[in-house]
């Protein structure tokens, strides 16, 4: 479980990377990709996947899984405020509360 | 004193947007497919006299998808997340659950049981709850 929540984690902290230089001016559309944050966001998520994959193979079930790869939304949303300054809203905690119940349900079936 | 930051709000989500954000999320949904047929089609191949154990060529077809699915995936996002905020796209990123479901039941002939059709419900109020914050400051 624990590989889980670090690879959510570590997804987080990608799309950081990501969001990062997607804000950042570049010389020409390769740019935009073709540059270390970029490169090294794409390396951290796969890194991530990486780690579900080991997790998965320790037995953990997929239902699970899914479930704790849901905290990435919570770190999302947190690193989202503090690195680029977008607004913790009401709107947007309860939807974030509602898509975590909702996967939740969906793997109690 | 040094001038205050004042933060760009992302663009309002339109219906057009969320095509968009959706597409990629298909399109990320579709790699997974692909490596679930990949990972289903094991076997050999013959190369250069060599036998190589693993993945039949069918196999390395299903993998060559998928990475072509995981590049486009990467392409799109990277525009979609310059004009959106990500913790509004990260959010719709998780109707990935509605799409994978589709794709068991078309492909695979998955069961659909009631739970899965009320938790992809709350999912989508959830998501569309949290387009509407879209574009504050």
């Amino acid at each position: 479980m624990f590989l889980f929540a670090l690879s959510a984690t570590v997804a987080a902290f990608s799309q950081m990377l990501l969001k990062k230089s997607a804000t950042e001016k570049h010389g020409s559309f390769i740019k935009e990709y073709l540059n270390w944050k970029v490169i090294f966001g794409y390396g951290l998520m796969f890194a991530g996947m990486m780690l579900t994959v080991f997790g998965y193979s320790k037995g953990v079930e997929v239902k699970s899984g899914s479930v704790m790869e849901t905290i990435g939304n919570v770190w999302v949303v947190f690193l989202s405020w503090l690195f680029f300054r977008e607004p913790v809203t009401k709107k947007k905690v309860m939807g974030n509360i509602l898509i975590i119940a909702g996967i939740v349900i969906f793997n109690l079936a | 004193m040094g001038e205050q930051k004042v933060r760009r709000p992302g663009a309002k989500i339109t219906l057009l947007s969320v095509v968009a954000i959706q597409a990629a999320v298909i399109v990320y949904t579709g790699g997974s497919i692909c490596g679930k047929m990949a990972g289903s089609s094991k076997g050999s191949i013959s190369l250069l006299g060599h036998v190589i154990p693993g993945l039949s060529w069918k196999g390395y077809l299903w993998l060559f998808l998928e990475l072509v699915c995981l590049g486009s995936y990467a392409l799109i996002w990277q525009q979609i997340i310059k004009r959106f905020d990500l913790s509004i796209v990260y959010a719709n990123r998780a109707f990935a659950v509605c799409w994978s479901f589709l794709w068991g039941v078309l492909l695979f002939g998955e069961q659909v049981r009631p739970l899965n059709i009320v938790g992809i419900a709350i999912v989508l109020a959830g998501i569309l709850l949290v387009n509407q914050d879209a574009d504050r400051v």
